[in-house]
């Protein structure tokens, strides 16, 4: 029973590392931008969360009505203002600049709100759990992230497959040229992109914020989080970077019953054993 | 007649991939309604330069107008949006994309006009029976349908087509250029490049020879002696 428990808090925790990967997922699906930056960008979307509740005083998840638009619009500037004109046949140029911009983020937001660790208080929902049955209870919290996740995901796909301007996402990602002389702007889809990329980082940071401290120098660990995922999961596919997450979310899960050392590293373990015997990953896209 | 101002006007057009020279001066003329060929060998220049006039590939130091207004260095997506579209070489399909919503990218250009969904599938009922296949599962003829069905979805004043009969059986070419008077029918302007030179004659008002990056021939298409055309062709 005990590890029945532990495998449903591993999945739950799951859906937030589906969050922290969707993202990049998108970005690297739509304009094969690999976003050195994403962690950064999480964590930026946390101080800008931390800000808007200081200063409005409301609940942290109710800050999202601004912080996720606020950072939409800072994902379609930067798309549109700097990683367009980098972004191309190679995809070493924008590992580069973002980079770069990893590293001005993190300093940037030391110089802001210093180097403590920092975390917002949700109230009941923190610590209140629903039990299972059989004994079984999990988070409140938890619970709301992982159904978070399946909304994201399954209002993504929805967006993918059924609206216009997932068609054009998508086209755009199969062949740039071809897309820009049917009419298509590159350099809008893209920014769009990168907009809900942000929007849902935004999500993820939010629940970042409550569920454990972050400071200036945390977005790399949720970078690597956000690739373990996707790469588990099967590039490109929205669905398998849900079950990436839940697998290393397990992971983590198991290996914390040992030591609190061997949580991360058991996570790793299993990404490294997956990208040996599956490197196209669990839900690799086939269709091309 | 009267004299009416060209539709699309390129003037001494040079263009260069990288160090390679692909265009050495091409004056070229299209007007409205007008089905001009433009015939020539492998590398002759056809292609660069009809991806000069989408704004593909840029033009060096020369002019390019269409409805008297230059279209050097306007994006691709504008100057599909002015209303010249391009079924491409290779066909150039989405694979992720099924065969409706291949089609359904032509209308990004979101210029209005006689070319809607229904009018594509009257036009190919062939694709309309696999609108929900991917279309890639489609045959090569069938593909093609694809291609030309999605540039008409932009309602072009200008079609550019880039080797529609490539790869494909001559009884399917057939019936492509069997249906090219039912697009021109509705006063948009061809651009047909081919290198099956019976094919783009046949249909074609004008005719414009490429070789090697230069206009070696041009006159009417049924004025055209073939020795000419061979000649102009090989460069013997």
């Amino acid at each position: 029973m005990e590890w029945l428990s532990i495998i449903v808090q591993g999945t739950l925790l799951g859906g937030l590392y589906a969050m922290f990967a969707i993202g990049l997922a998108l970005s690297f699906g739509v304009m094969r931008l690999v976003n050195i930056a994403h962690g950064d960008l999480i964590i930026l979307a946390a101080y800008v969360a931390l800000s808007v509740v200081d200063a409005l005083h409301i609940h942290p998840l109710v800050s999202l009505a601004i912080v996720a638009p606020v950072m939409a619009v800072f994902g379609y500037v930067l798309q549109r203002g700097v990683l367009n004109s980098v972004i191309g046949p190679d995809i070493l140029p924008p590992v580069l600049v973002t980079f770069g911009f990893s590293i001005i983020i993190q300093n940037v937001l030391l110089q802001v709100y210093s180097a403590d660790a920092r975390r917002l208080q949700a109230g009941w929902i923190e610590t209140a759990s629903i039990p299972l049955g059989g004994g079984l209870a999990a988070g409140v919290l938890p619970i709301v992230m992982f159904i978070s996740a399946i909304a994201v995901i399954a209002a993504l796909q929805l967006l993918l497959t059924r609206s216009e301007i997932g068609r054009s996402f998508r086209a755009a990602s199969d062949d740039p040229v071809t897309a820009a002389i049917m009419g298509i702007d590159t350099r809008h889809v893209y920014a769009l992109a990168m907009a809900i990329a942000l929007a849902v980082a935004a999500i993820a940071a939010v629940f970042l914020t409550i569920r454990a401290t972050f400071d200036p120098a945390a977005g790399p660990v949720r970078l690597l989080f956000a690739f373990e995922a996707v790469i588990i999961g099967g590039m490109g596919s929205l669905w398998g970077t849900l079950a990436g997450g839940i697998i290393l979310g397990i992971a983590q899960s198991i290996g914390a019953q040992f030591n609190t050392n061997a949580q991360i590293l058991a996570g790793h373990i299993v990404f490294l054993l997956i990208l040996l015997l599956r490197p196209e990953g669990l839900f690799p896209k086939t269709r091309d | 007649m009267t004299e009416t101002a060209p539709l699309i006007e390129a003037r001494n057009l040079k263009a260069s991939y990288g160090d390679i020279r692909a265009l050495f001066g091409i004056d070229f003329r299209l007007f409205a309604g007008e089905a001009v060929a433009i015939i020539g060998a492998n590398g002759a220049g056809k292609t660069t330069f009809l991806r000069c006039l989408m704004g593909v590939v840029q033009a060096l130091d020369s002019e390019i107008l269409f409805e008297g207004q230059r279209i050097n260095g306007v994006p691709s997506h504008q100057i599909v949006r002015r209303g010249i579209a391009m079924v491409p070489e290779g066909r150039c399909l989405f694979p992720s994309l099924t065969v409706e919503e291949n089609l359904l990218v032509g209308r990004s250009a979101r210029r209005s006009g006689t070319w809607t969904l229904e009018r594509v599938y009257e036009l190919f009922p062939d694709i309309q029976e696999r609108r929900y296949h991917h279309a890639m599962a489609l045959s090569g003829g069938q593909q093609q349908m694809v291609a030309i069905g999605r540039a008409l979805l932009a309602n072009p004043r200008v079609l550019l087509c880039d080797e529609i009969s490539m790869g494909l059986a001559p009884i399917i070419i057939r019936s492509f250029y069997a249906k090219l008077p039912q697009i021109r029918a509705d006063g948009i302007a061809l651009v047909i490049v081919e290198q099956d030179i019976n094919q783009a004659l046949a249909v074609a008002d004008r005719l414009y020879c490429f070789q090697e990056g230069r206009v070696s021939l041009t006159g009417p298409a049924d004025q055209a002696d073939r020795d000419r055309i061979v000649a102009a062709y090989l460069g013997v």
